[in-house]
């Protein structure tokens, strides 16, 4: 890794009340990196982004995007400002129902960006037609289907021009036949030399994608490394046992208590 | 076992009994045009049901009320025509009075209402005061009959005789209607508020929005769409209680109806009092429905949180 990370995570615990999430994460992500968190449900991948993001109250440690740290007493404006430089894409794709698809992506950059909304209609509608949603523009989203919404909730993160973008599991909410489109529009994301944190189940897209794979079991990086040692030659057993699980669920070891696992 | 044997053999209609025959394209679209609902012969049948029904009921009713003992005298002091007409004038000026009153009012409750609403909706410890205020206010004035706060108004105030505020009984009158329905509806304001899925704020935020900017692009806008029809609901309760008004004098429709009562000894200008408002709360009633049918309607379609 050459030069400041794009993202560094030193130490961060995170706790929903009592119920600690995050036990003392460190991770860099470096700039145009991808690293895939994996994990069972339950683990933290959802709760990780959210904090990196300045969703969630981190408990303790410190977040650095580029060098610059923006957790804890960043104060308001502070933490604006670090979302603006990191995009975030959800599950359930989060989009204002209210708004068209042109005015949910130009939305941030014509109030935040400073965009007239000339500039940021047209920068909006190329980034559309590139990624063949052109006739969707002035659709509301509840006429969109799950695939095609997702790609427009990712159109609009990028549209904010982040340095980083953190996806959870934005497949998961779609119908198997509409995920190999959003997996596509992640794979361009990846070619623009984006950084891209995202929180995956799909392990085969993670081993394509990823340069790095980070297993977290309940609250805690296990194991990471490329793809390959992760999902080939993983060493951790908890690591074994949830690939092979996730690989074969029929036959997954039956040590796995259940699908929901939560730090004791 | 393999899975083939556990599916069912394909099914074969029972014979003797011819299903219903297939339609072509043109026939499926003839089936499509339906015609207007007075050349449809299933709602002829129940509109001609619904007719009768009621016609039979307003018969018994009338034939009941007229064969009452007091019906004749009855008749005369609440129904009678002529007395319909010469109240007419002077309720229907006084009924003016609470048309203006409305048109000015609502907008202002509209506005106050959403005020409170957003102050009661700041969290920053900061503005705890504002905050406080506002959840005081809400709960006093929910709390206390409006034609209370308006006698205490429009009697306190003009008799205080305080330099430059006014002492117009109608003014302070007025002013108590607003301070009532802006505590309701600032609740109904709240309640759309805090409807929204906080997805939609973590989404906003996530883009870099602060608080107040989320609230005004995401939050607000889709909050009012929803409170819609309860907010037509506050319309039509101001509507009738700008006649509590009268309670301090000003010559609205109720007040001129009960003049001409007092000085005729018939009450029918009491029942064109009655028709006036009817015919506007009414209208808005139907209005109120019909958005609130389209709202659901809208929802029901777009499952989007
Ligand atoms: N808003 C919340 N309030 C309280 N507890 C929460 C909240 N969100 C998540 N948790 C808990 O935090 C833990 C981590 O959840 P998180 O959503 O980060 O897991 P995940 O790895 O994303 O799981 P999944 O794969 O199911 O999305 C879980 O035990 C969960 O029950
Ligand atoms: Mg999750």
């Amino acid at each position: 890794m050459s030069g400041v990370a794009a993202v560094s995570i030193r130490n961060l615990s995170q706790a929903y009340g009592s119920h600690l999430t995050l036990k003392n994460i460190s991770l860099d992500v470096a700039p145009h990196e991808v690293v895939a968190l994996i994990g069972p449900s339950g683990c933290g991948k959802s709760t990780l982004l959210r904090t990196i993001n300045l969703l969630e109250e981190s408990l303790a440690g410190e977040i650095l995007v580029h060098g610059e740290p923006v957790s804890g007493d960043a104060g308001r404006g502070g933490r604006d400002s670090v979302r603006r430089r990191v995009g975030m894409v959800f599950q359930q794709f989060n989009l204002f129902p209210h708004l068209t698809v042109l005015q949910n992506i130009t939305l941030a950059p014509r109030k935040l960006g400073k965009l007239s909304r000339s500039e940021a209609d047209a920068k909006a509608r190329a980034l559309l037609a590139r990624f063949g949603l052109a006739d969707k523009a002035d659709e509301y989203p509840d006429r969109l289907s799950g695939g095609q919404q997702q790609r427009v909730a990712i159109l609009r993160a990028l549209a904010t021009e982040p340095e980083v973008i953190l996806l959870d599991e934005v497949t998961s909410a779609l119908d198997p036949e509409t995920v190999g489109e959003v997996l596509a529009l992640i794979r361009e994301l990846r070619e623009l030399g984006l950084t891209l944190i995202l929180a995956t189940h799909e392990l085969q897209f993670a081993r394509t994608i990823a340069d790095r794979i980070v297993f977290l079991s309940a609250g805690e990086i296990v194991e990471q490394g490329t793809p390959g040692q992760i999902l080939d030659t993983p060493q951790h057993p908890r690591t074994r046992q949830f690939v092979a699980s996730m690989i074969h669920p029929e036959s997954a070891p039956s040590a796995i208590p259940s699908t929901k696992e939560s730090i004791g | 076992m393999s899975i083939d044997d556990r599916v069912a053999p394909p099914a074969t209609p029972p014979v003797g009994r011819p299903g219903p025959p297939k339609l072509s394209d043109d026939e499926l679209s003839a089936l499509l045009i339906r015609p207007p609902w007075w050349k449809r012969r299933d709602v002829r049948r129940s509109s001609l049901i619904a007719t009768v029904s009621t016609v039979v009921l307003l018969a018994v009713l009338s034939i009941g009320l007229s064969s009452s003992a007091g019906w004749e005298s009855f008749q005369g002091a609440f129904l009678s025509p002529e007395h319909f007409v010469l109240s007419f004038p002077k309720v229907w000026d006084g009924f003016m009075l609470n048309v203006i009153l409305f048109i000015i009012l609502e907008p202002i409750v509209l506005v106050v209402g959403l005020g409170l609403a957003l102050l009661r909706n700041l969290s920053s410890p900061v503005f705890f005061p504002l905050r406080a205020f506002a959840i005081g206010y809400i709960d006093l004035f929910r709390g206390l009959p409006a034609i209370l706060v308006i006698l205490m108004l429009g009697m306190g105030i003009p008799a205080l005789r305080i330099e430059g505020l006014s002492s117009s009984p109608l003014f302070w009158g007025a002013v108590g209607c607003v301070l009532t329905s802006a505590a309701y509806t600032a609740e109904t304001y709240r309640a759309g508020i805090e409807s929204i899925h906080p997805s939609q704020r973590a989404a906003a935020r996530a883009l870099g929005f602060g608080h107040g900017r989320t609230l005004w692009y995401i939050v607000l806008p889709q909050a009012v769409r929803r409170v819609v029809p309860p907010l037509m609901s506050g319309f039509i309760a101001l509507q009738k209680e700008t006649a509590l008004i009268s309670v301090i004098g000003p010559m609205e429709a109720s007040r001129a109806a009960q003049a001409y009562s007092a000085t005729t000894f018939n009450f029918t200008s009491y029942l064109v009092a009655a028709v006036l408002f009817v015919s506007i709360t009414i209208p808005l009633t139907r209005l109120t429905d019909h958005l609130l049918r389209r709202a659901q309607l809208r929802r029901g379609m777009g499952g989007a949180v």
